[in-house]
């Protein structure tokens, strides 16, 4: 039977967004590969992109719509279309009639598929306004918003401005396993004489490979930016050009860093002074020096003044808009260059509205969960798209008491996830591999068109579809109700949003995107000009307007948080190279790579608590218990015990369950509320028998 | 006559695993059964801690224990070096499995019959990479042609961690591990901990 080669891109919420080619046979998808045309992947791909035809095909996949009789029983009948849709279509009108507003009606989605069609589902709840709605984002916004502060916006350098680079500092970030093609660029950079330097508190898989790994104090990552801030002010490796030119408040900086005791930072961080020193005279003397600031340091206490922290050293420096130099961390910029429907990913889609409109709306901070208990009116509807809050947000328990207390849950998905079995409606939607879509990478700004390359398996359904399914019921009832468009075709949305890139690059048609792919043109080196778009207009070493959200104006973190004694562990979530998040834990080929649930232990931890490999504990503290199996490493200290984001224990129950609610110190700037932190957990285990 | 080696680089792998999953997927061996492995290897080096993965399948030994023990002669050298398998004449009997040093054949529950690496030589005799090599982000596993006299003096046989290639003689050379410097880790700890995952 002839094979037929589909355009693919990877939805999920990852930096490379792979372009991918897919063979379809005789209606089947039978083999996912990388695309050798995207040019930042260049063709290779991860083990999660390999397992998509398991995926598509998995029999955990639920193909028909569910209702569950009891939330939490798992006892679903399966329902039809109509059925689902008409009773959830009743209860937006008798809330409507009985509030005489949508404010009951809650939405919270986030980045489970990062399709621009899949945004859809914003815009039909945001045409229903005013509803409730969950804002922010609990994994980056510590970091946007520390970039923002400093630089008055965050953008970075493109992936490949690495090759320039004479030194690349990963900081809190294991490339390795998250973006393994960035790690060709690295070792490309490292031919070209660059030296590799990871501070992580993990051995990471990325740290293993560096010419130097400094081992960090979890959440002490600012501290460590200040010493060395202080030693290049003291052995003069700054650059005074830049710094008198084109930032503001070096006098209060430096008057601060007069202050600090590199001995002190030294035993707070756990580096040595001598090496600070050495690593700080390192970045001073290499030009141009880079640091990539990764996703992990900015999910603690002081994520956000730590990330502020960092961001100086390579103003004092003047590896700003350098080629080689600057910072990489994230960037929304690219979402600014597509049409209306891409910016509702922008966090501060929400900011940009009109007044009036923006003000009706209620808004509750991502992850707040127990908030949502006690609203008037209160919540009778919460529709969770893209998002599985029970194993990604904190205190897991809290989630699922909230989702249990909800009048109507509807979960859109395609699999029953831990959040899903405290639905009462269940949707499936379709695989990208069954709807059209386009992906833009917030990494390397490539833009992938998505082919429908099967028809959608059972009666799953596009999140977009179900959207339009759901407003057509309620019209049929109410036709004044909502006006989503319901005739809105797929594939003239999609140009539609496209329609300023095509222009951009000069692309003549939708066709020669899909089969070329393109890249967003964004200054392959930010801040050339020198031209902040701070309050001051320079480089912001000192700011107001992080005093403005209860912050110190210059980067100083918080003091760092004294482990409780009855819980000596702090437990780290990390990611794995063959999940995202939640996902693809299921899949048999992904649980093999890795026992199914496993908390990774230093060996004299093992050795106390009389553990081997392979023993089986229970992990507890305050908030609950969960039962894993441990595996032993030396790739940790030994007060730190790590498991893997989104994990599942041996009863299902998530490491969710142990993170009590806990605040970054920023997020709001940007994002609408503080983040979130995942490296501020203690516990303590146990050996089962 | 000139052999296929595999080449691996501990100092560039990654421990992605896209090599073990592509190769998998390929295979249609759709169910966490794998015809090759990346395992983690780490272990205390004076003052380091060494640690890096293996990727590793068959490694179409020069003496093959598979093909001197299979009772069923279902095993064949062939010229270029490749140790493929009859499936045909395979009877599921497991000797192999169990023979084999690297654990490389395995038992395939749909068929009931072992199933082990074949090099993708049908790929290669198109000049393509096998998966596993074609997969790598880094370059980390490459195939490569050569007589055996002509060794590489940058390469070793084996690295720590890897099993005993004294009665087979593997068809696989490594680079030497090179750990960068380490700041801060603890080596204070009671024993010496070699585990793979």
């Amino acid at each position: 039977m002839k094979k037929l080669t589909y355009h693919n891109v990877c939805t999920r919420d990852c930096p490379a967004s792979c372009r991918l080619l897919t063979e379809v046979q005789g209606g089947r998808v039978v083999d996912v590969k990388g695309d050798p045309l995207d040019t930042f992947t260049r063709g290779y791909i991860c083990a999660k992109g390999y397992s998509y035809p398991e995926r598509i095909y998995s029999p955990d996949r639920i193909l028909y719509p569910l209702k569950q009789r009891k939330k939490g029983s798992g006892n679903w009948e399966r329902i039809s279309w109509e059925q689902a849709l008409d009773e959830i279509a009743n209860k937006f009108i008798t809330i409507s009639e009985g509030y005489s507003n949508l404010l009951p009606v809650c939405l919270d989605r986030y980045l489970g598929n990062l399709g621009i069609l899949n945004l859809n589902v914003a815009a039909f709840f945001l045409s229903m306004a005013p509803i409730t709605l969950m804002v922010g984002s609990p994994c980056v916004s510590a970091g946007t918003d520390g970039m923002t502060l400093n630089y008055g916006f965050c953008k970075k350098p493109v992936p490949e401005d690495m090759l320039n680079s004479k030194l690349i500092i990963i900081w809190g970030g294991n490339s390795a396993w998250t973006l393994p093609q960035q790690m060709h660029y690295i070792y490309e950079a490292r031919k070209n004489g660059a030296k590799i330097v990871v501070i992580d508190p993990i051995l990471t898989a990325t740290a293993a490979r560096s010419d130097i790994y400094v081992n960090i104090r979890p959440g002490t990552d600012g501290l460590l930016a200040l010493g060395m801030a202080k030693i290049l002010m003291e052995e003069n490796f700054l650059d005074h050009e830049f710094m008198s030119g084109y930032t503001h408040g070096w006098d209060k900086y430096k008057d601060y860093l007069t202050t600090i005791d590199l001995e002190q930072i030294s035993t707070q961080t756990n580096v040595p002074s001598a090496e600070i020193h050495k690593l700080a005279c390192l970045y001073g003397n290499t030009k141009p020096a880079t640091i990539w600031i990764g996703l992990g340091l900015q999910r603690s206490p002081s994520g956000g003044q730590n990330v502020r922290a960092i961001d100086s050293l390579a103003a004092l420096t003047g590896n700003i808009g350098k080629q080689g130099g600057n910072v990489h961390h994230i960037s929304y910029e690219v979402f600014m260059n597509a049409g209306e429907l891409a910016r509702l990913q922008l966090p501060w889609g929400l900011a940009s509205m009109p007044e009036d409109l923006k003000n009706s709306f209620r808004t509750i901070a991502t992850g707040r969960f127990a908030e949502l208990n006690n609203l008037t009116p209160p919540i009778e509807l919460l529709w969770i798209a893209g998002r599985n809050p029970v194993a990604q947000d904190q205190d897991s328990d809290t989630v699922k008491n909230t989702l249990k207390n909800i009048p109507m849950v509807v979960v859109a998905d395609q699999f029953l996830t831990s959040s899903a079995q405290y639905a009462d409606y269940f949707l499936p939607v379709s695989s990208s591999f069954e709807h059209e879509d386009a992906v833009i990478s917030y990494w390397h700004y490539g833009v992938g068109l998505n082919e429908k390359a099967i028809e959608p398996l059972g009666e799953s359904k596009s999140d977009f579809e179900i959207m339009k399914c759901l407003a057509k019921a309620i019209k049929k009832i109410q036709p004044g109700f909502t006006d989503f468009p319901i005739e809105s075709d797929p594939r003239q949305c999609l140009h539609q949003e496209l329609e300023p890139i095509l222009k951009q690059q000069e692309i003549s048609s939708i066709d020669k995107l899909r089969r070329q792919g393109a890249r967003i043109q964004l200054s392959a080196v930010p801040w050339q000009d020198y031209s902040f778009p701070t309050p001051s207009g320079k480089y912001e070493f000192y700011s107001l307007k992080a005093m403005e959200h209860g912050l110190e104006p210059l980067p100083i973190p918080a003091q760092v948080t004294a482990k409780p004694a009855s819980y000596p562990f702090r437990l780290m979530v990390v990611r794995n190279y063959a999940t995202l998040n939640s996902q693809f834990y299921n899949l048999p080929n992904i649980r093999g790579l890795e026992s199914n649930s496993t908390l990774i232990i230093h060996p004299e931890t093992a050795a106390q608590k009389s553990l081997e490999h392979g023993d089986k504990v229970k992990v507890y503290n305050q908030l609950g218990e969960i039962e894993m199996h441990i595996s032993v490493s030396l790739c940790l200290p030994h007060n730190i015990v790590v498991a893997y984001m989104g994990i599942p224990d041996n009863h299902g129950e998530v490491i969710n369950t142990l993170f009590g609610l806990s605040e970054t110190d920023l997020g709001e700037v940007v994002s609408g509320c503080k983040g979130l932190t995942f490296n501020d957990c203690f516990v303590n285990l146990v050996r089962m028998e | 006559m000139k052999s296929i080696f595999f080449e691996f680089n501990p100092n560039r792998c990654l421990g992605c695993r896209a090599c073990q999953i592509a190769c998998t997927v390929n295979h249609d061996l759709h169910s966490g059964i794998y015809l090759r492995k990346v395992t983690q290897v780490q272990y205390k080096s004076k003052d380091q801690i060494a640690n890096y993965y293996l990727s590793l399948s068959c490694n179409h030994c020069a003496n093959p224990e598979c093909f001197r023990l299979c009772p069923e002669r279902a095993y064949r050298k062939r010229r270029d070096g490749i140790v493929i398998q009859d499936d045909k004449k395979c009877k599921g009997c497991g000797v192999c499995t169990r023979a084999c040093p690297f654990e490389a054949p395995v038992v395939n529950p749909k068929t009931g019959k072992t199933i082990k690496c074949d090099l993708c030589f049908d790929k290669l005799e198109e000049g393509d990479n096998p998966f596993c090599v074609a997969s790598c982000p880094v370059e980390a596993l490459t195939v490569y042609k050569r007589t055996t006299y002509e060794e590489n003096p940058d390469l070793v046989k084996t690295l720590p961690g890897f099993p005993r290639i004294q009665i087979t003689r593997p068809s696989i050379r490594y680079y030497p591990v090179k750990m960068g410097v380490q700041i801060g880790i603890n080596l204070d700890y009671p024993k010496e901990v070699k585990e793979d995952e």
